[in-house]
C-alpha cells in the first residue's frame, strides 16, 4: 500500500480558516491528506494539540493563521511563533523531527497560497514517510 | 559577581555547632526579627535522616542543619504564598524557587533566599549500602560526613575517619546522585546570599559568604548590626581559591553531561524516539514524578494531570506533556528519578530535553526571574 500521509492543521477562524474557504469557492485543487481543525485564533492552538495530534497517528501538523500584525486578536500570533519554535525544539529532541511540523500565515484572501502550502507540506511529510510512532503499530 | 565576605557567627554555642563557624545560623536567628519563619532542615537520627523544619523563634537554632549531603529533599515545596519566610537552599531548590516565582507561586520579595555552595548529594541508600560492603561499617554509627577535596569523608562516632576519591567511587556505580554529577550550577547566583565553606581557611571555622542582592545585603547588615555575625574582608588568595573549585566542579559536570546525555543526542532520531519509549516502558502510572518535582506547580488543574499514563499512545500523553513543560523549566533536581518506583531514569530524560534548549538557545531555568519561560512568551516575534 503505499503510503499517504495524514495530516491535521489548525486554521484560526478568521484568517486562514478564511483562505481555506476562497480556495474551495475558487475551485482549487489541493490534496485531501489534510484534515482541518478550526480555531478562533492560532494562539489558541496549545502546544498539547500539536503533541497529541502525532502521538494519535498524524505524520504532520501544520499550525495556521493571520499574517503578523492581522491577528483579530491584536497578539494571539506572536504567541504562536513562541510555541511553533519552542515546539520544533521539543520534536526534534524526541526523535520525531520537526520538518513535520509547519507554521503559515494565509489572509482570507489567500485561497491560493493556503492550497500551494498544502500542497507543498504534503509533499514534505510525503518525502519524510509516515511519521516514526506510526510504526509502532498505532 | 557579588559582594564577597567571611563570617561567622557572634555567638559563641552557634559558632561551636554551626558548620563552618555558624554564620548562616546566626543570619537566621537575625533575619526572623524581619521574616516571619525560616525553613531549613533538622536532622532527626543519623546523617541520613532529617525533617523540614519551620522555625519561627530563634529557639533551636544550633539544632538545625544547612543541608546533609545524603538527605536530598526539595525545600521549595514548603514555601507558601504571601509568608515571609527566609529558607536555605541547594542550587537546585534555589532554582526551583526562581521557577515558581517566575510562574507566581511565591513572590520574590516575600522570600530570603540564602543559598548553599553544593558539589553534589549522595543517594541514601546506595551509600548506606557502600558503607557496609566497603569499610564494613553500619550507616548508624556515622556522625558526620563531609565532600572535601575531591573526596568523600565519613566520621564514625567513635572517631574513625573513612575517606574515598569521589571519582573512583563513581567509576564503581557509587558517589553523587547521578543528577548531581552533571548539574553544572555549583554557586547558587541566583540566591541573595550564597554560603559554603570553598575559599575560607582550613583551620578556622569561616563561611565564605557572596552577596548577590540588596535584601541580602540588608539581611546581612542587620545581623552584622545585632551582633548575630560578624564579618570580614575575604583572603584575596581563597577568595580565588573558591572560584577554582567551582571551575573545576563546573567541568567535571559538563563531562558527566557529556558522558550521560551525549550518547543519547548522538543517536538517529529514530533510535532516540525508541531508546525514550523503551526508558518509559515501565511506568506504572502512579505520578510520584509529578508529585516530587519542584517546578510542577499547576495543581489538579495541570495539563499532564489531565491525561492517563496508561492511554496507550506510543508515549502517553503525561509524559510527552511534562517533557514539554520541564523542557522551559526542569532545573534537574533528579527529585522524579529517586521518587520513580520503576526506577524509570526521568530526571535524565527531562534534561535531555532541557539541556537540548539551553544549548540552542542559551535559556537556562532557575536563573533569573527576569528571564520569561519560552512557553510564556508573547513579545514581537523578531523575522516573521
Ligand atoms: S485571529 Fe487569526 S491568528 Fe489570531
Amino acid at each position: 500500500m503505499t503510503f499517504e500521509p495524514k495530516i491535521i492543521a489548525f486554521l484560526c477562524n478568521w484568517c486562514s480558516y478564511g483562505a481555506a474557504d476562497m480556495a474551495g469557492t475558487s475551485r482549487l485543487q489541493y490534496p485531501p491528506n489534510v484534515r482541518i481543525i478550526r480555531f478562533m485564533c492560532s494562539g489558541r492552538i496549545d502546544p498539547n494539540f500539536v503533541i497529541e495530534a502525532f502521538l494519535r497517528g498524524a505524520d504532520g501538523v501544520m499550525m495556521t493563521g493571520c499574517h503578523i500584525g492581522d491577528c483579530h486578536y491584536i497578539d494571539g500570533n506572536y504567541k504562536t511563533v513562541h510555541r511553533y519554535e519552542f515546539l520544533k525544539d521539543y520534536l526534534d529532541t524526541l526523535g520525531i523531527g520537526s520538518e513535520r511540523l509547519t507554521l503559515a500565515w494565509c489572509s482570507a484572501a489567500e485561497g491560493a497560497k493556503f492550497a500551494q502550502t498544502v500542497a507543498d507540506f504534503t509533499e514534505q511529510i510525503r518525502r519524510l514517510g509516515p511519521s516514526p510512532f506510526k510504526e509502532r503499530g498505532q | 559577581m557579588g559582594t564577597e565576605y567571611w563570617g561567622w557567627a557572634g555567638e559563641a554555642h552557634l559558632r561551636e555547632h554551626g558548620e563552618s563557624g555558624g554564620a548562616v545560623s546566626g543570619l537566621l536567628a537575625s533575619v526572623l526579627s524581619s521574616y516571619d519563619e525560616v525553613i531549613v532542615i533538622r536532622k532527626t537520627g543519623t546523617v541520613f535522616e532529617a525533617e523540614v523544619h519551620t522555625l519561627d523563634s530563634p529557639q533551636g537554632i544550633a539544632r538545625v542543619q544547612g543541608a546533609l549531603h545524603a538527605v536530598s529533599i526539595e525545600l521549595s515545596h514548603y514555601l507558601q504564598l504571601g509568608r515571609k519566610t527566609a529558607i536555605v537552599l541547594k542550587p537546585c531548590e534555589a532554582r526551583a524557587v526562581i521557577e515558581n516565582i517566575k510562574r507566581n507561586h511565591v513572590r520574590r520579595e516575600d522570600v530570603l533566599l540564602i543559598g548553599l555552595n553544593c558539589g553534589g548529594t549522595l543517594p541514601p541508600v546506595k551509600t548506606k549500602e557502600y558503607l557496609r560492603s566497603q569499610f564494613g561499617v553500619s550507616p548508624g554509627d556515622i556522625a558526620k560526613e563531609e565532600i572535601a577535596k575531591g573526596n568523600l569523608i565519613f566520621f564514625t562516632t567513635d572517631g574513625q575517619e573513612l575517606s574515598r576519591s569521589i571519582d573512583e567511587l563513581e567509576e564503581a556505580g557509587y558517589g553523587r546522585r547521578e543528577s548531581c554529577r552533571y548539574c553544572d550550577v555549583k554557586i547558587p547566583s541566583m540566591c541573595d546570599i550564597a554560603c559554603g565553606n570553598w575559599g575560607t581557611p582550613a583551620e578556622k571555622h569561616i563561611t565564605f559568604l557572596e552577596v548577590f542582592t540588596d535584601a541580602g545585603a540588608a539581611a546581612l547588615e542587620a545581623a552584622v548590626d545585632g551582633g548575630y555575625v560578624s564579618v570580614s574582608e575575604p583572603g584575596e588568595k581563597l577568595a580565588a581559591v573558591r572560584k577554582k573549585i567551582e571551575g573545576i566542579m563546573v567541568k567535571m559536570a559538563k563531562g558527566w553531561q557529556e558522558k550521560m546525555l551525549g550518547p543519547f543526542m548522538a543517536m538517529e532520531p529514530k533510535e532516540r524516539l525508541d531508546a525514550i519509549h523503551a526508558a518509559l516502558a515501565p511506568c506504572i502510572g502512579c505520578y510520584a514524578c509529578r508529585k516530587a518535582c519542584p517546578v510542577c506547580k499547576c495543581g489538579d488543574d495541570c495539563k499532564c494531570f489531565q491525561a492517563d499514563p496508561d492511554d496507550q499512545l506510543p508515549i502517553s500523553m503525561f509524559h510527552a506533556v511534562r517533557f514539554l513543560h520541564l523542557m522551559e523549566s526542569c532545573v534537574g533536581c533528579g527529585q522524579c528519578s529517586d521518587a520513580c518506583p520503576m526506577e524509570i531514569p526521568l530526571a535524565h530524560l527531562h534534561q535531555l530535553f532541557a539541556k537540548a534548549y539551553e544549548g540552542r538557545t542559551g535559556y537556562k531555568p532557575g536563573m533569573s526571574c527576569g528571564d520569561i519561560p519560552p512557553l510564556s512568551r508573547g513579545d514581537f516575534p523578531e523575522g516573521y
